[in-house]
């Protein structure tokens, strides 16, 4: 008896002690992350030899870490850019495969030109041979007779690592280490850029993995396995481009044609925690073919794969009206008998076909989160659409980029390529936005690795996006909405913790536009499911709507647009009114601006020219979140 | 079989063009004259692939008939060429002046002093004639509090202002106002990095005010709604020290050597050309 009263008694204490702790520390359990952070980890400058070989011989990885934190840069084509708001974190991915090499030929490098392919290239440098783009073409697809032995690569990687830990300023500006591996085997895009976590000295201890060594996703994740393994770093892979990867990039069967399993899932799910869901080669989120309810699907659309080659898997729609123009690239989609392409191609259907498979093999493949960043080739990650300075050169601004060619018109052909596509096709996207506690490279590569992340087109609107079982709407406008969404739920790119009976998931979203851009028009949930013959399905929920939502105040002459309508900032409640507990699910969040001008339009009235009709004139600028998945 | 024979006259026509070429450039050279020799021939061949139905990539591979059709279509295209610039059609193409431009620089530019060749004399005298290059911008440290209206930001003001006990107004400025999608607390930030959280007008407005660790001020506006706002602390903009700074400003003297060498060449390379300007009145 004496003994059960001490115990009760003891208890007391402790939880007395526990609550005056608590009240003494305010800080006690507040540590989640509370800072946005803007960024791009996908920029190409002159050690890329595409960059090179295409109009970017001067502007280096310093140009364009000085360009990320807000200075003022001179374009290749001699215009001054700037960035209206500077990013907190930076990553230049120049391409592994020739890395550095072509600039260094070209300024005289002598280990190289003593070699047999740099004497060459060089001579092809000298005479303006357009073989030199050709085997940089050919090195992609892995041809091992256009390589470097890999030492070479070691002084390379050593300066360009340095430099970037130069401009590492923790706290302030965060340069991450990294590189794009840039397969495309029958000009299927597989390419990801690899971001480091680490500093220079733990990264030259690899050589950069490029598409000679092997054009296999999985070869490449092990190669990040071992670089764990050997330095007890980390870096991950990061996708891209999967709209253009002819189904590739989130496939049935692995690299050797067998279906996926748990070992492909794991891996994948580990070294491979984030997909680029937009960028200047168009959108990824979905597809019109694979989403047809959605009225907002057709947006930044590309068709076919990088290398445009494959022609023959397409159909040309229309041959009158605007698609008489063989160069309206929206006349064309995949023939009836290849539209599965389209779910390997783009994030939504991914997300349901990852479900698909965990039905099977009780892993999901592809649970990743997404980021946007630009693929920018002009050492200048610029995505607004009124201050935009295209892929290459030859879209820099200027009144004739929109009728140029992506990487020059009649360009050389290795591989049945021909011309890439006119410039007014290129988006003027997008950007990474990640919720981390510190502007450092280790706070946000944690953030990326957790996925809590979203991409945007552009614009910086902020995105909250929390799920849990006990919210409600009166969560919604609480002071405390964020410390209430991470003790009482979970953020963008988590699982929802155990269900609790009879309940339904809800979710807390709160989005603020852009500080120096447009207003909001609506706020949605996608969700995606699996049934229980393991179809899966999406449906898409307007969870908040402006109530002039419609309208469209662009002035298109002028190239201006109103905020006088939309909203500047919403935050709301929602709760599936779906939902089966016995069928998994992924929620994620969707938000559009109000219409403003195209980066086209702005260019019609900046240099007084016409566009094409069948170049959209305004479009809606949107976030799309990391998913919040749900499984029984 | 009729198809047959138009192919064959039309190759014994190209041919006998050639061949009529060859005879010409053996017997007389003008400067006018086409040379088809392997190494251009097999440029040519590399440049115009046919994307639709690429045959042999490889130029060794060829027979004689696809090189003397190939040979036809070298000449074909060099007198078109050279008709369009006898026209002076390349002129007023700015997708050709621009490659040729870029081109030019490539080729002009050589080698420039490398980085460990610059002496610390060099870039002293540098970081002295571009000072205001290296300063730490004006600052601002703040906390605030955000309202979706001026009405409810204004009569919170008044409220908070007045409270006296510290805990209280603890509680205030915790539980105040509806959650701001960035952050509560603002510690030496400059102009730059608040415009991408509060907006133009906003960064206006927070640096316009003062120090003032007792009172809140405000509301303000900002490009997302009306806040209250407690300035710890404001510093001016400062110029920083070569020795904190000194690989970065050793790296920016290197770049404008790299540009200023490239100006230079470009520059004595158009003292080579006369240049005569027909334009009237400027």
């Amino acid at each position: 008896m004496f003994a059960k009263r001490f115990f009760i008694i003891f208890l007391s204490f402790i939880f007395s002690l526990n609550l005056s702790a608590n009240e003494y520390s305010p800080a006690v359990g507040k540590n989640y992350p509370d800072k946005l952070l803007w960024g791009d980890t996908h920029l190409h400058t002159n050690e890329s030899a595409d960059a090179w070989s295409v109009g970017n011989p001067n502007l280096t990885p310093s140009d364009a870490f000085r360009f990320a934190r807000g200075e003022e840069v001179t374009s290749e084509s001699g215009v001054r850019a700037k960035l209206r708001v500077p990013l907190d974190f930076f990553m230049v991915s120049d391409h592994a495969t020739y890395l550095g090499v072509f600039k260094r030929i070209q300024a005289g490098d002598e280990d190289l030109i003593k070699r047999p392919l740099g004497k060459r290239w060089r001579d092809y440098m000298d005479n303006d041979d357009p073989r030199l783009f050709t085997e940089f073409v050919e090195g992609l697809n892995g041809n091992q007779e256009v390589s470097f032995n890999k030492e070479i690569y070691i002084p390379i990687w050593k300066e360009i690592t340095e430099n970037v830990d130069r401009f590492n300023q923790p706290g302030v500006f965060t340069a991450f280490i990294g590189y794009e591996w840039t397969p495309a085997p029958t000009g299927d895009n597989l390419h990801r850029v690899v971001v480091f976590k680490d500093d220079a000295k733990k990264a030259q201890e690899i050589i950069p993995f490029s598409a000679l060594d092997s054009d296999k996703p999985e070869d490449l994740w092990k190669f990040l396995e071992n670089y764990n393994k050997k330095t007890g770093g980390e870096a991950i892979s990061i996708s891209h481009n999967s709209n253009i990867s002819g189904g590739r990039m989130f496939p049935l069967k692995n690299s050797y044609g067998e279906a996926i399993d748990r070992a492909y899932a794991d891996m994948r799910n580990r070294w491979e925690p984030l997909v680029e869901a937009t960028q200047v080669k168009g959108d990824s989120e979905t597809h019109p073919a694979v989403s047809p309810d959605d009225p907002f699907a057709d947006y930044e659309t590309w068709e076919g794969n990088i290398g445009r080659n494959e022609t023959d898997r397409l159909e040309r729609l229309s041959n009158t009206g605007e698609c008489a123009n063989s160069e309206n690239y929206k006349c064309y989609r995949y023939k009836e008998s290849e539209t599965d392409r389209y779910k390997g191609s783009y994030v939504r259907p991914a997300l349901r076909r990852g479900l698909e498979i965990q039905k099977k093999i009780g892993v999901n493949p592809f649970k990743f989160g997404v980021i946007g960043s630009t693929d920018n080739h002009t050492a200048l990650a610029a995505s607004a659409e009124d201050n935009f300075f295209g892929k290459f050169l030859d879209s820099e601004p200027g009144p004739g980029r929109m009728n140029n060619c992506m990487a020059g018109c009649d360009r050389p052909d290795g591989e049945g390529q021909g011309d890439l596509w006119r410039n007014w096709l290129i988006s003027a996207s997008g950007y990474a936005a990640v919720w981390a506690r510190e502007n450092t490279r280790e706070e946000i590569f944690d953030a990326m690795k957790r996925k809590e992340t979203y991409a945007t087109t552009g614009p910086r609107m902020a995105v909250r996006f929390f799920g849990g079982w006990n919210f409600s709407k009166e969560d919604s406008y609480k002071p405390n909405f964020v410390e209430h969404g991470y003790t009482e739920g979970v953020p963008m790119g988590s699982d929802l913790g155990p269900r609790e009976r009879g309940k339904s998931p809800g979710f807390l979203v709160m989005v603020s536009k852009d500080p120096n851009g447009a207003n909001i028009e609506r706020v949605q949930i996608i969700k995606g499911w699996v049934d229980s013959y393991g179809r899966s399905k999406e449906k898409i929920y307007d969870v908040a709507v402006s109530d002039d939502a419609g309208k469209n105040t662009v002035d298109v002459e002028n190239a201006t647009y109103s905020n006088s309508i939309g909203e500047a900032y919403i935050s709301t409640f929602w709760e599936d009114p779906d939902f089966n507990p016995n069928l998994s699910a992924f929620y994620y969040v969707r938000v559009l601006e109000i219409p403003t001008p195209r980066w086209t339009t702005y260019d019609s009235a900046v240099f007084d020219i016409d566009i094409p009709s069948y170049v959209p004139k305004t479009h809606q600028e949107r976030a799309y979140t990391s998913s919040i998945w749900y499984n029984p | 079989m009729r198809k047959k024979i138009v192919v064959i006259s039309g190759l014994i026509i190209g041919l006998s063009i050639i061949t009529f070429s060859i005879i010409q450039s053996n017997s007389s050279v003008n400067e006018d004259a086409v040379i088809i020799d392997n190494k251009n021939l097999e440029i040519f061949y590399f440049n115009n692939l046919d994307p639709e139905n690429p045959y042999n990539k490889d130029f060794s591979n060829l027979s004689d008939k696809q090189i003397n059709q190939l040979k036809i279509e070298y000449v074909k295209r060099e007198v078109l060429v050279r008709e369009a610039k006898r026209l002076g059609l390349d002129k007023i193409d700015s997708i050709i002046s621009a490659r040729l431009a870029q081109l030019g620089q490539q080729a002009l530019v050589g080698e420039i002093i490398e980085l460990d060749e610059i002496e610390i004399s060099e870039i002293n005298n540098f970081f002295e004639a571009n000072k205001s290059m290296y300063v730490e911008p004006e600052t601002i440290s703040f906390s605030h509090i955000f309202f979706d209206t001026e009405e409810r930001a204004k009569s919170y003001l008044s409220k908070i202002n007045n409270e006296s006990d510290d805990n209280e107004l603890k509680n205030l400025v915790n539980t105040g106002g509806i959650v701001f999608p960035y952050q509560k607390n603002y510690s030496k930030k400059p102009y730059s990095f608040i415009v991408g959280h509060f907006g133009e007008i906003g960064a206006m407005n927070l640096f316009t005010l003062e120090k003032n660790i007792e009172d809140w001020q405000g509301p303000i506006r900002s490009s997302l709604g009306f806040h209250l706002v407690n300035v710890f602390n404001k510093t001016p903009q400062k110029q920083m020290v070569l020795d904190d700074i000194l690989s970065e400003v050793k790296r920016d003297y290197y770049d404008q050597l790299r540009k200023k060498d490239t100006q230079t060449i470009i520059a004595n390379k158009i003292l080579e050309y006369q240049i005569i300007d027909n334009t009237k009145g400027n």
